[in-house]
């Protein structure tokens, strides 16, 4: 059954169709929200806000967009307005969701652990602005038409801070020592 | 290959759009220039973690909870698809705009539109009777004009005295106008 479709059943009144929605689109929902927080409780509640406003808004979809392109808009401006509100402080590292990988031994999980910690650190620092179309881009791989879709924003603008956003990341990370680079 | 050429390559690198031809170019500076080759790797690590990415699993009684939150909400969609005050809004401005316009077009074009109205044999004795009123219509629409005239021209001297505070000021307030503008998108 196509989203549309479950939609359609959903404006009929068939509120249990919801939940087809749910189950497909929770984890996209979830990941994007995990990755701008960084705190799975934060993340719990606002995907189930982003769900309860796609369900108060379901006749406002427009099918000329993919489905999964109008719930990342509502998710990514949930999270920020979330944030504002909330006048979010940066998480810590610790607080991260990333478990080290268990197939490597001790030692090399240990470092690729400190090396996501590093990045995701990074990433953190990073104004919303300039977050979102990169973990937009860089995570859940969409193009940067998607990403402009999503942001309403102009497509040079979203290229542009993608640009800019690569670059502050380098810049941190560099500026962080102890970096090892093989060739 | 200078530096920036290369800078340009990493960008292309990381959009996944990188040719073969490109790649050799890129490989070639980095073994040989030790700042882009730091660079290039610190792009790497980066792609490396954030693409490595995958979907996280949302908790498991994820759809159980918001089942039960939305339970309670009742949503009459058909009703909320009715007109709303954006559209009643929209409804009214375009009916006062195409009044206002056809009346501006009936003042403008008045005497060519009564004589065509005079000649007409069935509208023809009211088009004639139309004609003082037209008139005097003339009349009101020249002393408005005048009217208008003198308040510019005395406006121009009360303008010209205050401009070099106005100009300031009206900068000013756009200013702080773009400002607003300006933070408000940045926190998208």
């Amino acid at each position: 059954m196509e989203d549309y479709e479950v939609i359609e059943a959903c404006l009929q009144g068939k509120k249990e169709m919801f939940e087809l929605l749910v189950s497909r689109y929770k984890n996209l929902v979830y990941s994007i929200i995990l990755r701008m927080t960084n705190d799975a409780e934060e993340a719990n509640d606002l995907a189930q806000e982003v769900f309860i406003k796609v369900y108060r808004n379901l006749d406002k979809y427009q099918p000329d967009y993919k489905f999964s392109t109008w719930i990342m808009r509502i998710t990514t401006n949930l999270v920020i307005d979330a944030r504002r509100k909330n006048k979010h402080t940066t998480v810590s590292v610790d607080e991260m969701i990333t478990e080290p990988s268990t197939d490597w031994g001790p030692e090399q999980g240990y470092l690729e652990q400190e090396k996501i910690n590093e990045v995701m650190t990074a990433l953190n620092s990073l104004p919303d602005m300039y977050k979102v179309p990169i973990i937009l881009f860089h995570q859940q791989g969409l193009s940067y038409q998607e990403i402009s879709e999503i942001i309403n924003e102009p497509l040079s603008k979203v290229k542009n801070r993608i640009f800019r956003a690569r670059k502050m990341l380098k810049e941190i990370l560099l500026s962080k020592e102890g970096g090892v680079y093989e060739l | 290959m200078n530096c920036n050429k290369v800078d340009h390559l990493i960008m292309k690198y990381m959009d996944g759009i990188l040719t073969m031809e490109e790649a050799k170019h890129l490989n070639q500076h980095i073994t040989k220039c030790d700042t882009c080759r730091e660079e290039f790797f610190t792009y790497q690590k980066m792609i490396d973690v954030l693409q490595d990415g995958q979907l996280v699993e949302a908790p498991k009684d994820f759809e159980a909870t918001v089942m039960n939150r939305i339970k309670d909400i009742e949503i009459d969609y058909e009703v909320k698809e009715k007109i709303s005050i954006d559209t009643i809004s929209a409804m009214v401005w375009g009916l006062f705009s195409l009044i206002f316009g056809i009346g501006v077009l009936l003042v403008l074009y008045r005497y060519p539109i009564i004589e065509y109205l005079v000649e007409n044999p069935y509208l023809g004795d009211w088009a004639s009777s139309m004609v003082p009123t037209v008139d005097i219509l003339s009349t009101y629409i020249s002393d408005i004009k005048e009217e208008i005239i003198s308040i510019l021209s005395t406006s121009k001297y009360v303008f010209s005295s205050l401009r070099l505070i106005l100009i300031p000021v009206l900068s000013i307030l756009g200013a702080i106008k773009y400002y607003i503008y300006r933070k408000a998108k940045v926190e998208i």
